[in-house]
């Protein structure tokens, strides 16, 4: 069929366009320093040097980044699944006083730019003792409206008999919940924390504010630093950043379905 | 009855809390807070009130207004560049192709990266001297760019070869600033596809059909059925990637590190004038006063948007 | 503003025909072969369950799949090659398929607006049509604030003003509730006849089809099965299937062996003995199915007496009364089947009756192939013709 030829034929270029990026991290990325700054560029290394990841691995502390983000990014998402389910559960299920308005208040720090909370979030920071520890990194990212919105809309579509049976079997709210309702938003609840731990993951102004030493550091934060020290070390530039991007694209690649639901998702508005 | 109501209200704020502490410990009142900072000449303390001086003060400031046209030629070109593109890919992607889920995952990739990674990847592509895309260009005849160090506008430079010299107001944002877009472009564009892919699916495949037994051909059947039936979600995308780009940091702040105002402080966008202001030189009341001004901008566009965009969109 | 002629040069004949059409979808062949001829004015239900092809025939005539194999002809003219919207055809879908972002008005304007038809005749042909359903004071409204019932008024609307020689029709009532369909079923047919149009018409249900149809195509796997009017259909199923298909409740099957006494044939199906003459030759022992429909079975009370008498014994399993008539569902041995009976015969569960098939209702088919065996009349004469296409 000639049609589909001429769709094919400008989505492969795109494609090569969008691919290009991540074959050029790695081809510099196994250069030596001399190959990496040539001018006219190799497109394939002469000589695969093995050395960048590791040196560029230790020309800085990351693998304290790895496991701080790591552990803020799990703290992160287990803090951001749990506020959302029950946040969500209440909307989505238990008749309160003042719930609708409450959930337009939800919906409209969603409309907050960051810029206007980088200050006060900071002092408020410093104030609590926090500056420089995982509390400040993991507490004010804790929950995530945009969450609460994905699992409350799931849990609405649950059909109303299924509470009326729970309740004849002698369930209450919270064990309907942790039972029922809950499990059955397993893929939600996936698609909620693999979003909040791509958002950790990838942080970088936040993180910048709100962390000073080195040892407190993120990836991101680190690998900004990284650019600056290593100045024009280019090949040890795409090493460092293959190195940080790696996690989040194995991720992905077991994960792809959740990502590309969450976002289709947020496109359906009430 | 009314105890039950009760316990359930109860029940229901209970809930909540986990989210409402969060939400309102570092959400909601430090939006008061800043405003209070923000009268205030606050460096690491609390200094003296000011009342609006900060604010008359970044009005006043051509380095104001000048991150904040930088902030809109940034959104302007990020979001109308993604939009068509993501339209059309998106509707490319949604005809009967073999392969669409492999098509799809490659444009969904870059938004999955770290922004941070991503830039640096990017910041080596646009390198001046040893850059592939200067190599590239080069092949075609394309003299070699100084790209992310270019403060001269895209369309002075543009309309170099031809020997006019547009007036200071016309010269476009920096040829910097088009790499940061271009870069934002590629990163989020995935985002934007499978959102119009969903949007897309949403149109029942009845419609086309009665549309083509109506005689509609395919330009008519996009102008009058497709596009009408999509713009919820453009509309949608518009408003979203509009609040995105007026929060932009990363790319910026990786793409012309050190001087982070970039070439002649022609990609300081707003986010990182305020950053600047906070981080750098330590002006917390005016670094505050300005994030709200920027607060008032996004309100008053996103407004705008639903105001004079918002009644032209057909909800089903 | 240069007024086009408002459809093709035709001869006002809408005929339809149908030669050798096939439809393959991958390794699946949705559409086997199917020829049949509408006649002008006709109105032709294509039934059959779902998956059977129907709907594919009818995307076929409208031309919004190409046929793998064979012609279609509209008028007399053939359409290969043409677009839907060159056939000069109408459809009417299941889901209604209005254009949500549009008007009443707009959907129905569509149509003649992409065919440049004049700002005045549109005008005169929406209001026309309007009037005709009754949704003339819908015209402003949006599709989404419309019930049901008037979005298909609009979806048919919407037809009428192209005034196209073919509607197709595909399961346009099977959305409705069930009075609004019984309503609705009526209305259409009346619309039909008023406008003497040619209406092609796909359905699953088999009162559909038999209420409104002046020609019935019974379709099953992609394979034609029987084109005829439906009291035929009902009375000289040409098959097993179709046999089963179109009647509720549906026709009951006993597997019988053909006996051979002699000169004369006689069918035994170990509970009953039935005659035949059957117009093809048979031979003894031959396996057959024996179909009769429920109101076929005559059922008194009290056990039947010596097997002289062409009386079976049987005990009545489940009784539902309807009313109008009772539906007893009756046991004989292993074999179970149901009988349409009098609402005043005193039949109770566990109650033995007898029961008898009237002589002549009995249906043959071939238990292999599920085709009919005609029967010879006293004269002599085979006892249905059946048209095929």
């Amino acid at each position: 069929m000639s049609g589909s030829w001429m769709l094919h034929v400008p989505l492969v270029i795109g494609a090569v366009i969008t691919l290009f990026p991540f074959y050029w991290m790695m081809t510099t990325a196994f250069k030596g320093i001399e190959e990496a700054s040539a001018f006219p560029p190799t497109f394939w290394p002469t000589q695969l040097v093995w050395d960048n990841f590791p040196r560029a691995w230790q020309a800085a502390p990351f693998g304290r980044y790895l496991v701080n983000t790591v552990f803020v990014a799990l703290g992160q998402t287990f803090c951001v699944v749990v506020s959302a389910c029950l946040a969500a559960y209440a909307f989505a299920r238990v008749p309160f006083r003042g719930k609708n308005i409450v959930f337009m208040c939800f919906l409209a720090t969603m409309m907050i730019p960051i810029e206007v909370l980088l200050v006060p979030d900071f002092i408020i920071l410093k104030t609590l003792g926090w500056y420089d520890t995982y509390l400040a990194l993991i507490v004010p990212w804790a929950t995530s409206v945009f969450a609460i919105f994905l699992l409350r809309q799931f849990f609405l579509s649950l059909p109303n008999e299924l509470w009326d049976a729970a309740q004849i079997d002698g369930c209450g709210r919270f064990g309907f919940l942790w039972r029922i309702a809950a499990p059955m938003a397993k893929p939600a609840l996936v698609t909620v924390g693999l979003l909040s731990f791509h958002g950790a993951w990838n942080a970088l102004l936040w993180p910048l504010i709100a962390t000073g030493s080195s040892e407190m550091r993120l990836l991101q934060v680190g690998l900004a630093a990284f650019q600056s020290d290593a100045r024009v070390q280019y090949h040890l530039w795409m090493a460092a950043a293959a190195l940080t991007m790696a996690p989040m694209l194995v991720i992905f690649f077991f994960a792809q379905r959740y990502f590309i639901e969450g976002a289709s998702r947020s496109g359906i508005k009430g | 009855m009314e105890s039950v109501r009760w316990r359930d209200s109860i029940a229901g704020y209970l809930y909540l809390l986990p989210a409402l502490f969060v939400l309102m410990a570092f959400h909601f009142i430090p939006i008061f807070y800043a405003l209070y900072i923000s009268m205030f000449n606050w460096r690491i303390l609390q200094g003296p009130f000011v009342g609006i001086a900060n604010y008359t003060a970044a009005l006043t400031n051509p380095d104001f207004w000048d991150s904040l046209k930088v902030t809109v030629y940034y959104a302007g070109g990020v979001v109308i560049i993604s939009i068509v593109l993501s339209v059309l890919i998106g509707y490319a992607l949604t005809q009967r192709i073999r392969g669409r889920s492999i098509y799809r995952l490659v444009y969904f990739l870059p938004y999955i990266t770290p922004v941070v990674a991503a830039a640096l990847v990017f910041r080596w592509i646009f390198h001046a001297q040893y850059g592939i895309l200067n190599y590239v260009l080069g092949l075609v005849g394309i003299p070699a760019q100084q790209w992310l160090l270019e403060p001269r506008g895209i369309v002075e430079l543009m309309l170099l070869p031809i020997g006019i010299a547009p007036p200071g107001w016309a010269v476009g944002p920096s040829l910097a600033l088009v790499s940061i877009i271009i870069f934002t472009v590629w990163h989020s564009i995935g985002f934007g596809v499978v959102v119009v892919m969903a949007g897309l699916s949403n149109i029942p495949s009845e419609v086309y059909d009665a549309a083509r037994i109506d005689g509609a051909g395919p330009w008519q059947m996009m102008r009058r059925i497709t596009l009408p039936l999509l713009s919820p979600t453009l509309f949608f995308l518009m408003v979203v990637s509009t609040i995105g780009a007026f929060q932009s940091f990363s790319s910026v702040y990786i793409m012309t590190d050190p001087v982070h105002g970039g070439p002649l402080g022609t990609t300081r966008n707003a986010t990182m004038y305020i950053f600047q202001n906070f981080f750098e030189f330590t002006r917390l009341g005016y670094a505050s006063a300005v994030a709200f001004l920027l607060f008032f901008v996004v309100l008053g566009l996103t407004l705008l948007q639903v105001k004079v965009i918002g009644p032209r969109v057909h909800y089903q | 503003m240069v007024c086009p002629a408002p459809r093709e040069a035709s001869n006002n004949v809408a005929n339809v025909t149908l030669r050798g059409v096939s439809k393959r979808f991958g390794g699946v062949t949705a559409v086997n072969s199917v020829s049949i001829d509408v006649r002008d004015g006709e109105f032709m239900v294509l039934l059959g369950p779902s998956g059977c092809g129907k709907s594919t025939v009818l995307r076929l005539i409208s031309g919004l799949e190409d046929p793998s194999d064979g012609d279609i002809a509209i008028g007399d003219r053939s359409v290969k090659g043409l677009s839907p919207k060159d056939r000069d055809i109408a459809m009417v879908f299941q889901n209604y398929a209005l254009y949500p972002h549009m008007s009443v008005f707009d959907n129905m304007a569509f149509g003649l607006k992409m065919r440049k038809f004049p700002r005045a005749e549109i005008d005169r042909r929406v209001r026309e049509a309007a009037e005709l359903l009754s949704i003339g004071h819908l015209l402003q409204r949006k599709p989404r604030e419309l019930s049901g019932g008037e979005r298909q008024r609009v979806a048919v609307a919407r037809a009428i003003v192209r005034e196209p020689q073919v509607f197709l029709m595909d399961e346009p009532l099977s959305n409705l509730d069930a009075q609004l369909r019984t309503q609705t079923r009526a209305e259409l047919v009346k619309l039909q006849r008023r406008l003497q149009a040619t209406v092609i018409y796909v359905t699953h249900d088999q009162i559909e089809a038999m209420t409104m149809a002046d020609r019935v195509a019974v379709m099953r796997g992609g394979v034609l099965q029987q084109v005829d009017a439906p009291q035929r259909i009902y009375d000289f199923p040409a098959n097993r299937f179709v046999a089963g298909f179109v009647g509720n409740p549906g026709m009951n099957f006993f597997d019988a062996r053909v006996r051979a006494d002699g000169g004369s044939l006689s069918v035994d199906a170990e509970i009953f003995r039935v005659p035949m003459s059957a117009a093809e030759s048979l031979e003894d022992g031959q396996e057959i199915v024996v179909g009769v429909r429920p109101e076929d079975i005559g059922v008194t009370a009290g056990a039947a007496g010596n097997a002289a008498s062409n009386l079976f014994t049987a005990t009545a399993d489940i009784v539902e009364p309807l009313g109008s008539e009772q539906l007893v569902h009756l046991v004989a041995g292993e074999t179970r089947f149901v009988a349409r009976v009098d609402p005043r015969l005193p039949v109770a569960m566990g109650d033995v009756v007898s029961c008898g098939i009237k002589p002549g209702r009995a249906h043959f088919f071939d238990a292999q192939s599920g085709e009919r065996i005609s029967e010879t009349r006293p004269n002599g004469l085979p006892a249905a013709a059946l048209a095929r296409g």
